[in-house]
């Protein structure tokens, strides 16, 4: 054999020695990863830098476990697809008894509107609530949404705003006295977009919906409407990994007396991701008391942060994790089980 | 992928750019896993310390200030991970725990060139065993080995002749040992 064969003979050797198969980044099964794993001191990074990441990890930490903050960064998420709520009711026109065009002309004439709201979260698969709260939400077709979240108590635990100028998510945490400036990113913008009544009411088009018929709610004779996301949802590809949307179920109750609606009930279920808290949530929004024009002071809608509050880095963090959680983009393909590291450890493998 | 690609990729990921990050995840996942191998030889294990290097990296990406070194910065994370637990292992095996298996745990039935040449392999110099897997398995360029190793293309070049003439000669010395009467 010449010596080229020879070489060409090692190469298809050491191919074959270091081949290891397929491998391939699973991003469900890392997530399952990144949410059981408790942190772990001593992991050996490279020291090259003086280091933020202290101050980064007790932020996360906070995020991840406190209640109140996991829920008021998943609350901006929910008054945002609550924007629908403000004009839903394109996608019926023409097909139902109600005359659905004066409830389109008349809602396009609202200005203002506030809002009640009980929202319940469940973990999937239980029955008992994971966490409630009771949410009042004030919209402004100038201003934004304000949405304040209160506890069972009755205590306000957060507010929310989502200002239209300038372009930015604010939250206060009244629980920690802690406050927290989200600009809204030209990404953010363009999710936020998505999430417009109109973008929706485009969306919402493209379904079925049902007549559920006629009832009474609060003495006002009603008309329901029922209609079921098929997966087409606004949030989608790169960033459905911050609220990953499987199903969703709207039901809007309109009066016969006056053509708006008077109640809406909204059901959607979750995958895992970053607004989540990397569980699969089942969420129920039951809205009533829906008022038309009243007059808000115009500084409800401005985010008046106590002087004794203190702000909370979570811009950097959430950008950071967004990015590392990105893996959202990923197509899940191939298995990598994360827990298999007990079995393999009883398995000898041969080399 | 080169250094800027990843310093811009890294930079973007950073402003919450979530599709570079896929981006990242997708080009180096295979390299960590190839990397802990060599420590560890046994691809189950390789896999987990890859993801405990990602979730590290993840926990620690605010102390990366050079995002051009991102590749060697992850590489090392994940080599430590897996030379620690590949020190656990020993340490069990020691203390005369069965659940774990040997670094070198050729199967005597497995006696075919193969397993040969990957025992040779699993012998030789850390950074040569490094530089085997990620150019064999990953297929990755001297230019790319070197960004994840921190070293120079005619290292890696230097590297790798050496690591291929070293196994070339082992298997010469194990032929002729068989065939001596």
């Amino acid at each position: 054999m010449n010596p080229r064969n020879d070489e060409d003979r090692l190469d298809e050797l050491i191919a074959r020695a270091a081949d290891l198969g397929k491998v391939e980044f699973d991003r469900e099964e890392w997530l399952d990863r990144l949410a059981a794993e408790p942190e772990k001191p001593g992991v050996s990074t490279p020291q090259t830098h003086s280091t933020t990441s202290e101050s980064h990890r007790k932020i996360w930490r906070t995020i991840m476990e406190s209640r109140v903050t996991r829920y008021s960064v998943a609350a901006t998420i929910l008054v945002a697809v609550s924007l629908v709520l403000s004009d839903p009711f394109g996608w019926l026109d023409g097909r139902h008894g109600v005359v659905l065009a004066d409830v389109v002309e008349r809602m396009n004439e609202v200005k203002t509107m506030t809002i009640r709201e009980r929202r319940v979260y469940y973990e999937a698969g239980k029955d008992e609530p994971w966490f409630k709260t009771n949410v009042v939400q004030y919209v402004s077709s100038d201003r934004g949404i304000v949405d304040e979240q209160y506890g069972e108590d009755g205590q306000l635990q957060g507010r929310a705003y989502i200002q239209k100028d300038p372009p930015q998510i604010t939250i206060m945490l009244v629980g920690e006295k802690k406050y927290v400036k989200l600009p809204l990113t030209d990404s953010a913008t363009r999710l936020m977009e998505r999430l417009t009544p109109k973008a929706l009411v485009e969306y919402f088009k493209a379904g079925d919906c049902t007549d559920l018929g006629t009832a009474t709610i609060d003495g006002h004779e009603v008309t329901g409407f029922e209609t079921r996301d098929s997966g087409l949802f606004p949030i989608s590809g790169q960033y459905r990994f911050l609220f990953p949307i499987k199903d969703i179920k709207w039901q809007f109750w309109i009066g016969k007396d006056q053509p708006l609606p008077v109640a809406a009930d909204l059901e959607l279920t979750t995958g895992r991701g970053l607004f989540t808290v990397f569980k699969e949530l089942r969420i129920t929004c039951h809205d009533y008391d829906m008022e038309y024009d009243p007059n808000i002071p115009s500084t409800v809608f401005d985010p008046n942060i106590p002087a004794d509050y203190t702000p909370l880095n979570l811009e950097s963090t959430l950008k950071e994790n967004a990015a590392w959680l990105g893996v959202g983009g990923l197509p899940a393909a191939g298995i990598i089980a994360c827990r298999r590291r007990r079995t393999r450890m009883r398995q000898r493998q041969t080399v | 992928m080169t250094e800027n690609t990843d310093a811009i990729l890294v930079a973007t990921a950073l402003r919450g750019d979530a599709e570079s990050f896929s981006r990242l995840c997708e080009q180096y996942y295979p390299a960590l896993v190839a990397i802990a191998y060599t420590q560890l030889a046994d691809r189950g294990l390789a896999e987990d310390a890859a993801q405990e290097a990602l979730l590290a990296a993840y926990r620690d990406i605010a102390r990366l200030k050079k995002p051009e070194r991102f590749a060697g910065w992850l590489a090392a994370i994940c080599r430590n991970i897996a030379i620690d637990m590949a020190r656990t292992r020993a340490r069990q095996e020691h203390a005369g725990i069965e659940d774990c298996s040997p670094v070198l745990n050729t199967s005597r039935n497995e006696n075919d060139t193969v397993a040969v040449v990957r025992e040779i392999i699993l012998r030789l110099e850390p950074d040569m065993r490094d530089i085997i897997y990620l150019r064999y398995n990953s297929q990755m360029s001297y230019s790319r080995i070197a960004q994840m190793l921190g070293i120079s293309e005619e290292a890696v070049n230097g590297k790798l002749r050496r690591a291929r003439d070293k196994i070339r000669r082992e298997l010469q010395r194990q032929a002729s040992k068989e065939t001596e009467p």
